[in-house]
This record gives C-alpha cells, sequence and structure tokens, in this order.
C-alpha cells in the first residue's frame, strides 16, 4: 500500500476497523483498534473530534488556531500534521471513501 | 486502604465448541458442551451487556468454530449496539463472503483468519483430512483485504 503523505487539502476520516468514542467507564475519549486501545491526550482528542471524513487537514488547523491564538497557525499546523501522520502511517486515519 | 481493579478490557466469548476442524494442538476439548447447552442468543445478549456495563471494550467472538452460531450475525449487532469493538476469530471454513459482508454491515471490526499451515495438503493434514482450511478461508476474506491488520 503505497503511504499516503497529508496536506492541507487531504480529508481524513477514520479506518473502517477503528473506533474513537468516549467511554463512561473510564470517563476518558478512547481509541480502539484491532487488540488495542490508544488513549489519546487532550490535545490530541480535540483534533481527532475535528477529523470528520468532510474537514481537511487544512481547515481542521485554522478551527484549532483560532481556538489557542497563544501559539502561531504555523506552530499549531506542525504539530496537527505529524500527529495524523503518524496516525495515518498506523492505518488509523485514511483519505479513501467509505465503500 | 481502598483496593482498585482496573475494568477489564476484552472478553473472549467462546460462543460455541463445534467446530467442523480436529486439529490436534487444539486446547479445546472436540465436545466440551453440546449444542444444546450452549447459551441462547438472548443469554449472549445479556452477557454483552453485562460485559459492556463492567467496561469491557472489545469482544473476541470465538469458539469452537463461531461460525456455527446461526445467530452470529446478531450477536454482532448486539456488540455493536452496546459499543463493543468485535472480532471474529475463525477458521474461514463456514461461510464465506455473503456472511463476512453481513457481519461488516453490522459493525464487525476485525477478522482473525486461523491457518494451519500455507501448504493445503499440510494444513489439511493438521486439521483433519479434506477438510480444504487452508484455500476456503482465503477465498472467503479476499473481499476484506482493506481490513487487514499491518501492525501484526
Amino acid at each position: 500500500m503505497e503511504r499516503l503523505e497529508l496536506s492541507s487539502a487531504t480529508v481524513l476520516r477514520l479506518a473502517p476497523h477503528i473506533v474513537f468514542r468516549f467511554d463512561d467507564t473510564r470517563q476518558r475519549w478512547i481509541m480502539l483498534a484491532p487488540e488495542r486501545l490508544m488513549l489519546p491526550d487532550e490535545q490530541a482528542v480535540e483534533i481527532l473530534q475535528l477529523v470528520d471524513g468532510k474537514t481537511s487537514v487544512g481547515a481542521i488547523i485554522d478551527t484549532l488556531a483560532q481556538r489557542y491564538t497563544q501559539a502561531t497557525r504555523e506552530e499549531i499546523g506542525g504539530d496537527v500534521t505529524a500527529m495524523l501522520q503518524e496516525l495515518a502511517d498506523k492505518g488509523c486515519l485514511t483519505n479513501d471513501r467509505m465503500d | 486502604m481502598t483496593a482498585w481493579i482496573d475494568p477489564p478490557l476484552a472478553l473472549l466469548a467462546e460462543l460455541t465448541h463445534r467446530c467442523p476442524l480436529r486439529c490436534p494442538y487444539c486446547s479445546n476439548p472436540v465436545a466440551l458442551e453440546r449444542a444444546r447447552e450452549e447459551l441462547t442468543e438472548v443469554e449472549w445478549g445479556r452477557v454483552l451487556g453485562e460485559a459492556a456495563a463492567l467496561g469491557v471494550l472489545q469482544v473476541h467472538f470465538s469458539g469452537g468454530e463461531p461460525m456455527a452460531r446461526r445467530d452470529l450475525l446478531a450477536l454482532i449487532a448486539a456488540a455493536n449496539d452496546r459499543g463493543l469493538f468485535s472480532n471474529l476469530i475463525t477458521s474461514g471454513t463456514l461461510g464465506g463472503e455473503r456472511e463476512l459482508v453481513a457481519f461488516a454491515a453490522a459493525g464487525l471490526k476485525h477478522v482473525q483468519l486461523s491457518f494451519q499451515d500455507a501448504d493445503p495438503a499440510n494444513g489439511d493434514r493438521i486439521a483433519g483430512a479434506g477438510r480444504r482450511a487452508c484455500q476456503k478461508g482465503q477465498v472467503c476474506l479476499r473481499p476484506f483485504a482493506w481490513s487487514v491488520c499491518r501492525s501484526r
């Protein structure tokens, strides 16, 4: 499979074998993958909540840059892209359309 | 002092001990529980609900061969309704593409396919003569190539 290299125009969604949801028992957001539980931190949760299969990476960065004015858009963009790229490399995020 | 135990992460659901294969290494006897002694669909629905309430996040449908259960589709849907991430552990020898497409639509997230050997003749030798376990499994998972987990 070819590596998905993110650009600001890339539109991401969760891969079909990934679940991202709030867990009432643990009172925190969780990400489930085959035989794996990931515990995204607060920042990752905010980013992942904006991954909806419609919003581009650039638009996600814009939203967060408006929300957090203490960092520059460039700084936020670097962090967000790095995190999303890492999850795309692990197969958790994809730009494929749903079947 | 208060003792605290983390909630359980996963439930291994041995839905049945029926299986068309006879692999000598299997941890289950050939017929530990007879079919009529298995939990019913309603009982499994209750167990899945209780597991989710305890904090279980993933359910592994196993056996025996879980695809020997006619209500497997309903159990996958029940698990999905309760927010459980479901995994099917199968030899791929019963059912095929039609069943797996329906399972995926009901919320199945992961399939673990067991192979006895990459060589079909040896696979049959391990699973019991003439079982064709190797080839059948490959055929039934072909449409699901996209969901194969490459982290393992």
